[in-house]
């Protein structure tokens, strides 16, 4: 990982880095000369090794997670209780976080909604560092995700609200008057080509010929 | 003109039309047909590959290239070749770029074909390869496989098959329709054959990328074999490539200038557009390829454990992206049960005996096909069964 020139962004990177350090322990970085700050990350607590068929299972899913478990076997070569068993254990694990659709809501009358996304400089607080900040703009329920970022700004937070002056309203009522908030940048989507993988408006024939050697 | 007959050339008025033919046109004039019968990829070229082929348009390499294909592109080949199937050949002697794999046989069997030569082709095969073989004024002398050992090939009943005027032997392994692999040691019994005759060998390795248990090996890497194989491969399967009609060839430098000659007679080179493709495809492409197996692999799977459920017992291929189930339990040949599924189902597969007499009573199903139709064509099958028996 690689931080710009010394300069006011610098010292949040630095704070940044601090942060990860305490939290995890597992991190190396060093300061060179040449380049600012050159930060090694090893991060080895929470990330498990899957078997191939873990794996397997979870891509299946994560395309279409209304795969049945019996196709699920099917398509693993698993038995069918076998697959069930793996399931357990990655919901478990919380691996499988949740399963979800993708639904269009721009085609859904009264549903439109706006999603805005806002770069939010913050002050992390000694101890807690991005945590305690992040849980608390992370409580509201118009933000649908919250990201710790790398880089020019600190958190990314993705608010979804039904018009404009909601988003407007949630950002100067709530997230600015936060303590720890410095600035905030909103940007609002004013279309959704491709969401998670997944492209909108496409109609996608087949174009080859039936029946071919 | 009362006849045109007289005109037409005995080889060709003696082949006969593809069987493949007849289900194309009665399942072209057919809505909502869910069809196993397609011999591609059902993904689109990768991105990054379109991409390449547009900037080369756009950057005006709209001209001839070398006969043999852009330099580069045979240097990524060669390392292609070297790294993924541990077989040298040489970019500037070795290699020809080829308008898809088709073109390639057909410059093999010209190459190398003097009237009345034979050539072994172990069926149940692809549908061009005897017909080739004809044109190029040689004899086709079919070997069949072994319907009870997965379609493997029984080095006993190729050596029989050998005449004084066996010139070489034609394979395709994994093997469209079967979709079986033959391993380092059945590739091992075949390679010794062709030394003990002093043959040659046409290996057809287009589906090399999608295998699904054991690693690949390639007739050239077998110890010695490289001098007496001439070996086919190319973009369109493994790459999602069917239409660029990219192909290439690869075979010892004399054998390699001779097919140089049909081709620079025939062909001038491969389109210059779809080299480059190809190129960025060699670069870029190997991810998306990846992808794409992990997918086939997956329906494989999915496919064979569903039709052996159904009683239409099949084994589970290697490689490419055909399953071939046998259909003898329905009291069918494999046409009637083929145009019994299509009309009254609207699935349309490929009678197995389209791709020799060996395939009769099998039908191939490929699954270069979404997931969801596959479940959809399984529920279409199990219906017509369930008729069937009732």
């Amino acid at each position: 990982m690689y931080f710009p020139k010394r300069n006011s962004e610098c010292e949040n990177s630095l704070k940044k880095i601090h942060f990860f350090t305490q939290k995890l322990g597992k991190i190396r970085y060093n300061v060179s000369d040449n380049f600012d700050i050159i930060a090694l990350f090893i991060i080895e607590e929470d990330i498990m090794q899957l078997t191939e068929k873990e794996l397997e299972i979870v891509e299946i899913l994560e395309k279409d997670s209304r795969t049945s478990t019996e196709d699920l076997a099917a398509m693993t070569g698993l038995a069918v209780n076998e697959t069930e068993e793996l399931l357990h254990k990655l919901e478990e694990l919380k691996i499988i976080v949740r399963y979800t659709s993708v639904i269009d809501w721009s085609k859904i009358s009264g549903h439109e909604g706006v999603t805005a996304m806002i770069d939010v400089k913050v002050t992390p607080k000694r101890g807690v560092g991005f945590d305690e900040i992040a849980k608390r703009i992370y409580r509201y329920k118009e933000v649908k995700s919250v990201y710790l970022m790398s880089g020019a700004y600190d958190l990314s937070v993705i608010i979804e609200g039904r018009s404009m002056n909601e988003v407007a309203r949630f950002v100067s009522n709530k997230l600015s008057t936060l303590d720890s908030v410095i600035s905030t940048t909103t940007h609002f989507i004013l279309k959704k080509y491709k969401h998670d993988g997944t492209i909108f408006e496409q109609e996608e024939e087949d174009k080859r010929i039936v029946v071919s050697p | 003109m009362k006849t045109t007959k007289t005109y037409l050339s005995k080889t060709v008025n003696e082949i006969k039309p593809s069987g493949i033919r007849r289900f194309f046109d009665l399942a072209s004039g057919m809505e909502g047909v869910i069809s196993l019968g397609v011999g591609e990829p059902d993904f689109v070229t990768p991105w990054t590959v379109r991409e390449a082929a547009i900037l080369s348009l756009e950057q005006g390499y709209t001209s001839y290239t070398a006969n043999a294909g852009l330099l580069e592109l045979r240097q990524e080949i060669a390392a292609y070749m070297a790294r993924e199937f541990k077989v040298a050949y040489q970019p500037d002697s070795e290699i020809i770029v080829t308008v898809g794999a088709s073109q390639a046989i057909d410059i093999a069997f010209r190459s190398i074909i003097d009237p009345g030569d034979e050539v072994i082709v172990v069926e149940p095969c692809f549908v061009s390869y005897s017909p080739l073989v004809s044109l190029a004024g040689g004899t086709p002398v079919h070997v069949q496989a072994e319907s009870d050992q997965e379609f493997k090939i029984s080095p006993n009943k190729l050596e029989s098959a050998i005449t004084s005027k066996t010139k070489a032997i034609m394979i395709c392994s994994p093997n469209n329709p079967t979709g079986t692999m033959l391993n380092k040691e059945e590739l091992e019994k075949i390679a010794e054959i062709a030394e003990r005759y002093d043959l040659l060998v046409i290996s057809d390795e287009i589906y090399a990328e999608l295998v699904y248990d054991e690693v690949y090996t390639s007739m050239a890497a077998i110890s010695g074999m490289k001098e007496r194989t001439i070996l086919i491969s190319g973009f369109s399967k493994g790459f999602a490539m069917t239409g660029w009609r990219l192909g290439f060839v690869c075979a010892p430098k004399e054998i390699t200038a001779a097919m140089l000659k049909v081709h620079q007679y025939g062909m001038m080179c491969a389109p210059t557009m779809a080299q480059y493709a190809g190129l960025e495809a060699m670069r870029n492409g190997r991810d998306d390829v990846e992808e794409m197996r992990k997918s086939y692999r997956r329906r494989r799977n999915y496919m064979v454990s569903s039709l052996n459920e159904l009683g239409l017992s099949c084994h589970s291929p290697g490689g490419a992206f055909y399953v071939f189930p046998s259909i003898q339990s329905t009291g069918l040949t494999s046409d009637q049960f083929a145009e019994k599924l299509l009309l009254e189902e609207k699935v349309a597969v490929v009678p197995g005996s389209v791709f020799g007499e060996s395939g009769e009573g099998y039908i191939r199903c490929s699954y270069a096909t979404s997931i969801e139709q596959l479940q959809e064509a399984i529920k279409r099958i199990r219906r017509l069964l369930e008729k069937q028996s009732s």
